[in-house]
Order: C-alpha cells, then sequence, then structure tokens
C-alpha cells in the first residue's frame, strides 16, 4: 500500500472528488470484463487533462507505485485491474471530441470518448469510424487502442490500428510523445502501430487521430442457415477463397440460438438452424449486388438451408437481432460467462469448431460459440458458476486445451481481446525466448520501473508461479 | 586480436559462392565485401558473426534504393535476392508467405494464375517484399486496400544480436504480444533483417479501367478529381496529373476504377460523364516517369497546395497528385539540383503543410532530414535510439544512415 503521503499528494493533484479511495466505493473498479480476476486498487483516480495525467505518473514513478490505465472496464483479458498496491487511472471523464476534420475525414479525440458516441456524433456529416466492438455502447476509444480492438466490421475495413493515424502518449517518466501523423505516413518506424495493441504497458494515450470512412450509400445483409456447423464453415471458407470481402461475416451456433430461445428474446432465426451465418456488404449498389450473388451461390452450395437476404433498415436489424442479443442472452445461462478469443486459419474452421465442443462436453462445460467466422476469430463462450471451484477448474482446464488445440492448428492466442493476465501464461506457447526477450527488451526501454500496467502481457517467472487464472505456464515445444 | 577480414569470414559461413565484392559493379568506388546467404540459417549467421566481429552490415534487397555513402569499416553489403522461397501460399485463407528476398514481381506472377494479387504497388519495379516493407514503400494500392504495414500479418526478424523474433502469424486478426511487425515497417535496414513475412491477398479485380481525362488548367483538373473522388467512392486512384513537356504544360485526371464487372461498367459511365472523354491507358501508366525525385505527403486537402508548391519550385516532368491520399510524387528526366538552397525554397513553399517529403531518386537524401520535412522529433528519436541500443547493442546496422540514430 502506497504511503499517506502519496495519496495526500494524488489528491492536490486531482482534487479530493475525483480521487476515489473509498472501499465501498472501490469494488467497482475490481475487476474487468474477466470477473474472476479480482484486485482492489489502492485509488482510481479521474483525471480531466492530459497535463493532469504527466503530474499523476511523475508521482506515480517517484513513489514507485503501479499504473493501470482503464477505460470502460469491459476488457476480457483481465488487462483493466489493479496491479498490486497499483492505483487506475481512469479515463472517462477525458471524453471531448477535439476535432472533426470532414474534408480529410479524420477526427481528435480524447481517449474516453465512447465508441458509440463519436459515431453517433459522425453520422449527419456522413462519415463513419468503423471498428465496432460489440461492446461499443460502453467501451472507449482509449480501451479500443489498448486492445487493439475489433469488431463485426472489421473484416474489410480493418481493426482498430487500421483507423488510428496518431497518438499522443505520456510515457512512464511523464514526458509525451507524439507518435504516427494525421497524414497517415512518417519518416519513423510505427511507434504509433506498436502501441496500439499494447494494452496499457507502454504509455497512456491522451489524444487519438481516427481515420473516418464514408458512410456506404448500400448495405446488403445475407443471413444463411444450415444444419450444422461444419456446413456453415464450409460456406465461410468458400467466400473467402472466391476472394469476396463482406463488411461483415459472422457465426452462430445452434447452442447461442438455443441460449436467445431460453432468454425470452428468441432470434427469429429458423426453428431446425443448428448454425447461422450473417454477412454485410457494402459499397455502391451494383458492386454489393455482384458479391451478394457470388456470395449467396456459395453459400447454398454448402448446404445453406435458407437464405434470406435485407436492404432497408429495419429488415437488417430484423437479421442482426440474434447476434446482437447473444452475449446477452448468454449472461442469463449461468452467474458467469468465460468469453475466449483465439484465432485459427479460415479455412481450418470446419475442423476446430467440433473438437472446441468435444473439450467442453468432455469436461462437462456449457459452451455456445458467436464468432468473427470470416476472420477465423473465434469465442467460445463457456457459461459457468464462479462460486463452484471445481467448476472453475473445468473452465480453466477448458480454456488451455482450446488454446493448444488453436496454436496447433496454426492460429494465434489472441484476436481482439488481448493477453492481459488471462493469457499472459500462455504466451510461452506462442512464442521462443528470443521473440520473449525482444518484448522485453521493449517494454523496458519504454518503462525501465515497469510502472505501467506491470504483470500483464508478458510473462514473468515470479508472475508464472503465483498466477491463479488460467495460468499454467508451458513452453513452446 | 584483430577483427577478421569479411570476406574470409562470411565465406566459411556461406561458401566462396555467395560472396563477392561490390567494386565490380555499379558501387565501383565503393569496395566492400558483398555476401548473399542462400538461407535463413546462413543469413542468421552472418548477423551473429557480424556482431561478434562488430562488422557494419548494409541491407540489400533488390538495391533500387542502396546507400552506403559513407560506412564504417570493417563493412559489408548483405544482399537478401537469394532469400526468395515461398513458404506457403495459403490460398484459401488469402495468406502468402514467404522469405525477404522474394521479388514483389515473382510474387504476383506466382498468384496471378489463382486470380489473387498482393495489395503492393511501389514504383520500384524489382522491389523484394522485404524491401517494400523496410522501407514502407506505399503505392497505388494504398486508397483501395490501405498502407503496407496493413498488410502484413507476421514477420520474422534477425536482430543486430543474433536474436530471431517472430511476430504475428498466418492468420488475418492478431493481437497477440507487442506488434513488432508494424515497429520493422518502414524501420529500414536499423535494427536488423527482415527474413521473412505473411502478407494479405486479394482477389484479382474482375475488370479494371485507367483512363487519362483532360482538363484546361489545373484549378480544372483538381476540381474534377475531388469530385470524382467523391462521387465514386470506391474508386482504385484519382490523381491529377501535370506534363510539363518542350511544348508545353497539360494537365489531367488520372483515374483507375476495378471492381466486379457490372459496377465498373456503371463507374466508367459516370466517371466519363463528369469528367469527360477518357484515353484508356495500361495499368503501368500508373508508374510513368519512373523514379520520383521527390515526394511530398500532405493531407488529402491540401493536395493542390503541395502541388502548386512543387511548380512553383520548378523543374520540367511529371507530376501526379494523389487527392485521395494527399500524396505527390514529382518526376523528372533530369535530377534538379537539391543543394541548401533549393531545399530551403522547397520547405519555403510547402510551409504549413505540415509535409512529409522523401527523395527517392537520392539515396544520399536520408542526411537531408529536416523539420519542415517530417523528420522524426526528439522525443521518438529518444524511443527509437533506446530500441537499437537492445536490438543492436553494437550498432552494427548501417550505421550513419538514420538521423534518429
Ligand atoms: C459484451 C462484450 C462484448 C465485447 N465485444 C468485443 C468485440 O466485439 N471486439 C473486441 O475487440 N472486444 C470486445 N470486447 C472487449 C472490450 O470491450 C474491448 O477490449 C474494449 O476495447 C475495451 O474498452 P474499455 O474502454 O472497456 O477499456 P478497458 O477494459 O478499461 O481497458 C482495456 C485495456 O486498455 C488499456 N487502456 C485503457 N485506456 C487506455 C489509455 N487511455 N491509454 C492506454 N491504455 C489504456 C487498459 O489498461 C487495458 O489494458 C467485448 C467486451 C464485452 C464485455
Ligand atoms: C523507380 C523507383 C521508384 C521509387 N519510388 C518510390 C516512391 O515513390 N516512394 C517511396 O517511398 N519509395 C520509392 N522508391 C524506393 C523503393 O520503393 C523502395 O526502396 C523499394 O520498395 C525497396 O525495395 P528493394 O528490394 O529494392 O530494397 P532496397 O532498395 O535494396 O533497400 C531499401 C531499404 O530497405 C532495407 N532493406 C531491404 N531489404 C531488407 C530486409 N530484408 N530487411 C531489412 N531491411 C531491408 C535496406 O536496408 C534499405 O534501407 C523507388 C525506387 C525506385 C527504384
Amino acid at each position: 500500500m502506497p504511503s499517506a503521503e502519496f495519496f495526500a499528494a494524488l489528491r492536490s493533484i486531482i482534487g479530493p472528488e475525483r480521487c476515489i479511495t473509498d472501499p465501498g466505493l472501490l469494488l467497482a473498479y475490481e475487476c474487468d470484463g474477466i470477473t474472476h480476476l479480482r484486485t482492489t486498487p489502492s485509488a482510481a483516480v479521474l483525471p480531466e487533462s492530459r497535463e493532469e495525467v504527466q503530474a499523476l505518473v511523475r508521482l506515480c514513478a517517484t513513489h514507485g507505485v503501479p499504473i493501470t490505465g482503464r477505460g470502460a472496464g469491459t476488457c476480457l483479458s483481465g488487462g483493466a485491474t489493479a496491479s498490486a498496491g497499483g492505483i487506475l487511472v481512469v479515463f472517462t471523464r477525458m471524453k471531448r471530441i477535439l476535432k472533426v476534420d470532414a474534408a480529410n475525414r479524420l477526427v481528435v479525440v480524447e481517449p474516453g470518448v465512447v465508441n458509440a458516441r463519436l459515431s453517433e456524433t459522425l453520422r449527419p456529416l456522413g462519415l463513419a469510424y468503423m471498428p465496432d466492438p460489440s461492446s461499443q455502447t460502453a467501451c472507449t476509444l482509449g480501451g479500443n487502442v489498448g486492445e487493439n480492438s475489433g469488431g463485426p466490421h472489421c473484416i474489410k475495413h480493418g481493426a482498430t490500428s487500421a483507423s488510428v493515424l496518431a497518438l499522443e502518449v505520456v510515457l512512464p517518466d511523464g514526458s509525451v510523445v507524439n507518435c504516427g501523423h494525421a497524414r497517415g505516413r512518417t519518416a519513423a518506424p510505427d511507434l504509433r502501430g506498436l502501441i496500439v495493441g499494447s494494452e496499457g504497458t507502454l504509455g497512456l494515450v491522451t489524444a487519438i487521430t481516427l481515420h473516418l470512412e464514408r458512410i456506404p450509400r448500400h448495405e446488403l445483409t445475407l443471413l444463411a442457415s444450415y444444419r450444422d456447423m461444419r456446413s456453415a464453415c464450409e460456406g465461410v471458407s468458400a467466400v473467402i477463397a472466391a476472394g469476396i470481402l463482406p463488411s461483415a461475416l459472422e457465426a452462430l451456433d445452434d447452442r447461442t440460438i438455443a441460449a436467445l430461445e431460453a432468454s425470452g428474446k428468441p432470434s427469429g432465426y429458423p426453428r431446425d438452424a443448428a448454425a447461422v451465418l450473417l454477412l454485410e456488404f457494402d459499397g455502391e449498389a451494383s458492386a454489393v449486388r455482384a458479391e451478394a450473388e457470388a456470395a449467396s451461390a456459395l453459400l447454398r452450395n454448402a448446404g445453406a438451408i435458407t437464405l434470406e437476404e435485407a436492404t432497408d433498415s429495419e429488415q437488417r436489424k430484423r437479421l442482426w437481432k440474434g447476434r446482437k442479443g447473444a452475449f446477452g442472452a448468454m449472461g442469463r445461462l449461468a452467474p458467469d460467462l468465460y468469453v475466449m478469443d483465439t484465432v485459427v486459419p479460415r479455412s481450418k474452421l470446419a475442423e476446430v469448431l467440433p473438437q472446441i465442443g468435444r473439450i467442453c462436453d468432455q469436461l462437462g462445460l456449457r459452451l455456445a460459440n458467436v464468432f468473427h467466422a470470416g476472420e477465423g476469430n473465434l469465442h467460445p463462450n463457456i457459461s459457468y458458476d464462479g462460486r463452484n471451484p471445481d467448476e472453475v477448474k473445468r473452465v480453466i482446464e477448458a480454456g488451455h486445451q482450446i488454446v493448444e488445440l488453436c496454436l496447433a492448428a496454426g492460429g494465434v492466442l489472441s484476436g481482439e481481446h488481448g493477453i492481459g493476465t488471462e493469457k499472459r501464461d500462455y504466451m510461452p506457447l506462442m512464442f521462443g525466448a528470443d521473440s520473449l526477450s525482444a518484448m522485453r527488451d521493449l517494454r523496458e526501454v519504454f518503462d525501465p520501473q515497469t510502472l505501467f500496467n506491470p504483470d500483464k502481457l508478458l510473462p514473468t517467472p515470479r508472475i508464472c508461479a503465483e498466477s491463479g487464472f488460467p495460468g499454467k505456464p508451458r513452453t513452446r515445444p | 586480436m584483430s577483427t577478421p577480414d569479411p570476406t574470409t569470414l562470411f565465406t566459411s559461413i556461406v561458401g566462396s559462392a555467395g560472396v563477392s565484392h561490390t567494386d565490380a559493379g555499379p558501387l565501383a568506388q565503393r569496395h566492400m565485401t558483398e555476401v548473399t546467404p542462400a538461407s535463413r540459417a546462413e543469413c542468421v549467421e552472418i548477423v551473429r558473426a557480424a556482431h561478434r566481429e562488430r562488422i557494419a552490415l548494409f541491407v540489400r534487397g533488390s538495391g533500387s534504393e542502396l546507400r552506403l555513402s559513407e560506412y564504417a569499416s570493417p563493412a559489408a553489403l548483405l544482399c537478401t535476392t537469394r532469400l526468395d522461397q515461398v513458404i506457403e501460399h495459403a490460398e484459401g485463407d488469402l495468406t502468402f508467405s514467404a522469405e525477404a528476398g522474394l521479388s514483389l514481381n515473382a510474387a504476383q506472377a506466382l498468384l496471378r494464375p489463382h486470380g489473387q494479387r498482393l495489395a503492393l504497388a511501389p514504383r520500384a519495379p524489382s522491389a523484394t517484399l522485404g524491401g517494400i516493407m523496410a522501407r514502407a514503400a506505399d503505392g497505388w494500392t494504398r486508397k483501395s486496400c490501405g498502407l503496407v504495414r496493413d498488410q502484413i500479418l507476421g514477420c520474422e526478424v534477425v536482430l543486430g544480436d543474433g536474436r530471431v523474433v517472430h511476430s504475428g502469424g498466418r492468420v488475418v486478426k492478431n493481437v497477440s504480444g507487442f506488434d513488432l511487425c508494424r515497429l520493422f515497417t518502414g524501420a529500414r535496414g536499423a535494427w536488423g533483417v527482415v527474413l521473412s513475412l505473411t502478407l494479405r491477398l486479394r482477389a484479382v479485380p474482375q475488370q479494371r479501367r485507367v483512363s487519362l481525362h483532360a482538363a484546361s488548367d489545373l484549378a480544372a483538373a483538381f476540381a474534377t478529381a475531388h469530385a470524382l473522388n467523391a462521387s465514386l467512392p470506391d474508386a482504385e486512384v484519382v490523381r491529377v496529373r501535370v506534363v510539363n513537356a518542350a511544348h508545353g504544360t497539360t494537365y489531367a485526371v488520372l483515374l483507375s476504377l476495378a471492381g466486379p464487372a457490372a459496377r465498373v461498367e456503371e463507374a466508367v459511365a459516370s466517371a466519363d460523364d463528369l469528367a469527360g472523354s477518357a484515353t484508356e491507358l495500361a495499368l503501368a501508366a500508373l508508374h510513368d516517369g519512373g523514379t520520383p525525385q521527390c515526394v511530398v505527403e500532405v493531407l488529402p486537402a491540401d493536395t493542390a497546395a503541395a502541388t502548386r508548391a512543387l511548380l512553383a519550385y520548378g523543374a520540367g516532368g511529371v507530376i501526379d497528385a494523389d487527392v485521395a491520399t494527399g500524396t505527390v510524387e514529382f518526376m523528372a528526366p533530369r535530377a534538379p539540383e537539391w543543394d541548401p538552397t533549393a531545399l530551403s525554397a522547397l520547405a519555403h513553399e510547402l510551409r504549413g503543410l505540415e509535409p512529409l517529403v522523401s527523395f527517392p531518386a537520392h539515396p544520399e537524401s536520408l542526411r537531408w532530414q529536416r523539420a519542415e520535412f517530417g523528420a522524426v522529433d526528439a522525443a521518438n528519436a529518444a524511443l527509437l535510439r533506446r530500441l537499437a541500443q537492445r536490438f543492436d547493442p553494437r550498432g552494427i546496422f548501417e550505421p550513419g544512415l538514420h538521423s534518429w540514430k
């Protein structure tokens, strides 16, 4: 626990009302979207300017107090929780949209701006910020940068990194560096790209310049249903292999559809469907039509039992209803939900998904899959009761087996939720000693004191031994 | 103990067939051992030996932009051209993994029969995949497919201290650990040699039309180009082209439309309505004029201003100004005198535009960097230097060539 002197200085920087130390109030900051990983911060502070962030960082550096940046705390890898004795710097009050430049299709925002609020602000201008995490009504752009977040519509336009032009970053010594440039390219190696997805370990982002797209003139949504997931996956692979680039390509399995029906908010998807694909195409009408027709033929060929198409916004909304409600419905199945995130090559979906089903069946766990199929980005969702230690143990084991399965299929640890503490100890499964030591070097260059989010992202021998969830340290064969 | 001669040292790794000297060819005045590893393992051994013996290394892909002017001794030129194996073409996944010395042309030729392509289009005709990554050599695919940095899914790099680092993977989405692929994109050969990389593939468009539409003057050309860019958001390239020939200056809009046949036909009709009659061109016309003497990059809305600045600066040749990306390329048959006075004049013309200015035809130009041309600032340079100390602690890579080092 930091000293009384530290807390006094903290309050003098930020004022008592934006410096939360009351244990009752701190409960709200104990965990992020991974409810299993809990630590109580010694304080949660809510700065309103870059200068305040700099002062906070300098104070923490002097006292050796760890800092974790936090947006809305919806992170699904345990990355937005405080480190032992550390504080949380919560960016939700830095929520100004600083500049909208329609001519150059860019905005400058503070990190606390909520993703969906930016889209609402831009809509009247005919502009859109494309990355749309399913959590977009809550999550912040700073958090999106922290995780390099994706979303259903990232297959065509790319995840967060592809939209980030420049960042203003407070480094662990309190100094500021501006990385990237509004024009897109710089003379330097791409520090901007390094900081995106670095999970708050290299710097705290205090301003973000984002590239915008024009709102597409036409959108067409296709819903294809299948009697089994294997056929649906073959449909996905066929569309991708044909070089068709939809703006979204999502999948739901029978267990998710059943959860939707059980939740009292039925999806409206065909009753005999064991798997559903949602595809969207955007652009000019004739291009959208040509792509949708080509995709429909391939989907039918893979065994689609129904194919529905919608172009007007009400109809499209209806087709998306099940996808949008999926997480909520699964949340109602059991007290806790473990949303996993891994990626496999898109040609391996049909092979890997049934094996994930078997892993969970064998461990007696309730699984449902809803995922970004077009990118091979899986979300095996396991509903469980965190009060049952045996079930928690089985969830951890399933997570481990799924990770190993996906890596063996040529995949990676995470597609969009990041490493955090959840997958930290799996890093040696994917990276050899040289790669890990280079990543450690890189972190030390930015943060020699390891002040920023210290126990996240990279395994250390000490942390491996201490970690509870899910952490079974193993090394790459 | 004295440093072994690089020729002897590298011959012991790659055999005599892999070692030659630069004084035979175009680099006659710059005597240097030239070593060409035949495998990634050999390349790693060369870097480790150079690290051990403190031999400076200059990395060369196809050599389109070779820079050796001032170098420490002993030094050697490390050529990647024999690292040209395809590692995996995952056709159904639209990913392509290859060694860094494979030329883009060879890769595209291999992919074309499968209806696939890499969304890379640097002007250098022989560029290697590693050279394109190291140089972040963006080209005309930028508007439709994104920057080079967004095409790279994974890479393998040997650092200056001999560590072999992997980043990313062979899948299209990935947030596992620090994104070293992006860090190494545009780093040139400052920290290490890119051994191999994995890239995203795209389908070859069903149809394409490249066309030139004459305009009466510069203002009219920009007005048309901006109108086309707004009304045809899926256009592949929208440029203003100024040709400054002996018999006078001509202005035109250069447009590329690509995609499904039905869409291209529809877009062609509306483009010709808006911009007037078209002369059809081959795709290669996008690279007319050869190596740019100067490339100025600004915000898209400032493209016309940057073009005027280059015109005002004088000199003949061709100017291609991309209104969607804000990239203005200036090609001239003969190199202008880029002496300090000329550079100051250019900086003055471009003031207020926050440009990034580069001189691809002038390998020496890295030392002309100045704040007004978008040079790396002190805060970025400090981080880059500290990274260099970790990745290349003996400073063997390209000493003297990077302003921030
Ligand atoms: C129901 C649900 C659906 C989801 N769907 C998706 C999805 O479709 N796609 C997806 O990618 N993710 C999804 N997520 C995960 C999560 O919403 C994203 O990771 C999101 O970007 C986190 O934003 P946040 O504001 O909540 O950040 P937090 O959770 O508070 O923080 C995330 C990380 O960023 C760091 N960070 C936060 N702010 C800053 C800053 N200013 N500077 C530096 N680092 C900072 C934190 O330290 C932490 O490491 C979902 C989560 C939930 C609960
Ligand atoms: C006709 C012509 C036009 C050009 N126009 C432009 C332009 O408009 N804009 C622009 O930005 N560039 C331009 N260039 C530069 C050119 O696009 C790039 O230099 C080219 O892509 C590099 O490919 P290369 O294989 O020839 O690399 P080389 O020229 O051999 O090397 C280029 C740089 O990359 C490094 N490098 C090469 N391979 C590796 C590797 N495997 N690992 C680490 N570092 C490596 C080298 O150290 C060197 O610094 C032009 C060049 C030519 C010849």
